[in-house]
């Protein structure tokens, strides 16, 4: 099955402080993929660039099996998107931006609009610029819906909601996926949402996709090893070293990518001792990801 | 889809276009009384002096009018940075178009207004035999005038990055172009040539300088 998302060599340039670099990003057909990353790491703007909305400098995106920016409105109709802020024209009300919103998608469905407005609460006269955060949140989720996408590319979607709207949006959104079997592309900064709704992973930082690789390779690939008399670094590690550092006495703790069992037997030459392998959930596993790229050596780890 | 936008660029400026039509329909009512009223006789000479004293009104209004419709879409989508329109279904230029066309049909409303207006205010006044009224002309114009002064506006507005470098350097060019050619031709008065040429027919100005006559001869 072709990629829903396939972005190669991409790069784009946004003054002097600012640029995405060499982004290569996969996004599998049917898949549920979080996009994580720290604020300012590009998140953003790399889904507009994936959109069409930015241009790119450089590079080859494709979306749906249409070529960015050529045929991206092709890929718009089948997309739903819900971006960062509230894009909405404040001065119409919810029922004529629903109007004006459908005209737009052939594949728009009245009564599933009508459905999620009704189960969103959401009154048909009343004002967008009169609409809580929650409120809008729930409308972007309507609106990004209801016309039957084939993919979702949500920019912080529940970002500073309340937990019960956050669940409501996200309720509303994993019974389309199970329903449609539709692609989603999710950028969020909630990890353990992430974690629980997510198959694919990639993280992004300082412009660049730091990595990128299913859910469960993610949690379970990433561990801290606490070492005893750490062997030398000759480069034949069968593991990436993410990051190693003393803690008390001779005992080493090293931060370790690609870990499997079988990988042991490495510390059993020589004097070396490995203690212990303590799992890290997703928040840890994405820390310890983030501190690794940043330094010159990690980054050239996450490289090779 | 059109119609949409349409209703949402009607929904913007509904208030502003109720003003502008008022507007458009007093106008002409206001010129010829004081066309008439500041007259101490009939003459044909000085009511058509007057009248035509008094059509800059008109290019004003047009210019209000064309200006408000341009103006409010584009800040509606200037103040979501475009992302809600950038992330429809169609091509950007296929969405400008639409924006472009539903200003157009707006300003329909005062024009329509303008002959309203003109008819009756012609219909009403004392006019020397000698004279004819043209309120369907001065509508025209003032569409047409209204419409130019629109699609510089809504140009101006929408071009942005690399087209508006291109804009400014083809005005540029053409300043260039009159100035050297000017020197080449040994005319001392290039600018006053092309000035000539832009605000007679068919120079795209002409419509701003021209006479507004509601009546003449």
């Amino acid at each position: 099955m072709s990629d829903a998302i396939s972005a190669r060599n991409v790069a784009y340039r946004a003054g002097k402080e600012f640029a995405i670099r060499d982004l290569a990003m996969t996004v599998p057909t049917g898949s549920v993929y979080g996009f994580l990353g720290p604020n300012g790491s590009g998140k953003t703007t790399t889904l507009r660039l994936l959109l069409g909305m930015l241009p790119a400098d450089d590079g080859a995106i494709t979306v749906l099996g249409h070529d960015v920016p050529v045929g991206v409105h092709k890929a718009l109709a089948k997309i739903g998107y819900v971006p960062e802020r509230l894009h909405l024209y404040p001065t119409l009300t919810v029922e004529e931006i629903m109007r004006y919103h459908a005209s737009f998608y052939p594949d728009w469905d009245n009564v599933r609009a009508e459905n999620l407005r009704r189960g969103f609460s959401l009154r048909a006269e009343q004002p967008i610029e009169r609409l809580s955060k929650g409120e809008s949140g729930k409308l972007m989720m309507l609106l990004a819906l209801a016309h039957n996408p084939e993919l979702l590319v949500l920019d912080e979607p529940t970002d500073g909601l309340d937990p019960v709207v956050r669940r409501d949006v996200l309720s509303a959104l994993l019974e389309y996926v199970s329903m449609r079997g539709a692609t989603v592309l999710i950028s969020s900064h909630l990890i353990h949402e992430q974690e629980r709704i997510c198959d694919h992973v990639g993280v992004m930082d300082g412009g660049r996709l730091v990595a990128e690789m299913p859910m469960t390779t993610f949690r379970g690939g990433i561990k801290r090893l606490r070492v005893a008399k750490g062997p030398v670094d000759r480069g034949d590690f069968p593991f990436t070293l993410l990051s190693r550092g003393n803690t008390a006495g001779r005992e080493e703790e090293w931060v370790v990518r690609g870990w499997q069992s079988a990988m042991r037997e490495y510390f059993q030459t020589g004097d070396s001792e490995l203690r212990e392998v303590i799992d890290l959930d997703l928040e840890e596993s994405f820390v310890e990801l983030l501190r690794s790229a940043r330094t010159p050596a990690g980054i050239a780890a996450e490289d090779n | 889809m059109f119609r949409q936008v349409l209703f949402t660029q009607w929904k913007w400026a509904r208030t502003e276009m109720f003003a502008y039509t008022i507007g458009a329909f007093l106008i002409p009512t206001a010129i010829l009384k004081i066309a008439v009223n500041g007259l101490d006789d009939y003459s044909v000479g000085s009511m058509l002096t007057a009248v035509a004293a008094a059509g800059g009104f008109f290019v004003f209004l047009a210019a209000v009018c064309a200006i408000g419709f341009a103006v409010r879409p584009y800040l509606a989508d200037q103040a979501l940075k475009h992302v809600y329109a950038l992330s429809l279904p169609l091509p950007w230029a296929t969405f400008l178009r639409f924006r472009f066309m539903a200003g157009a049909i707006l300003l329909i409303a005062p024009t329509v207004a303008v002959y309203m207006g003109a008819a009756l205010a012609t219909m009403t006044a004392v006019i020397p035999p000698t004279l004819h009224t043209y309120p369907f002309g001065i509508a025209v114009r003032f569409y047409l005038t209204a419409l130019e002064i629109y699609a510089a506006t809504f140009l101006l507005q929408y071009i942005a990055g690399k087209n508006a470098v291109r804009v400014v350097l083809g005005i540029i060019g053409v300043l260039v172009v009159v100035e050297l050619g000017g020197r080449i031709l040994g005319m001392n008065d290039a600018w006053v040539w092309l000035w000539d040429h832009m605000t007679t027919l068919p120079g795209p100005l002409e419509t701003l300088t021209a006479r507004w006559m509601m009546i003449d001869v």
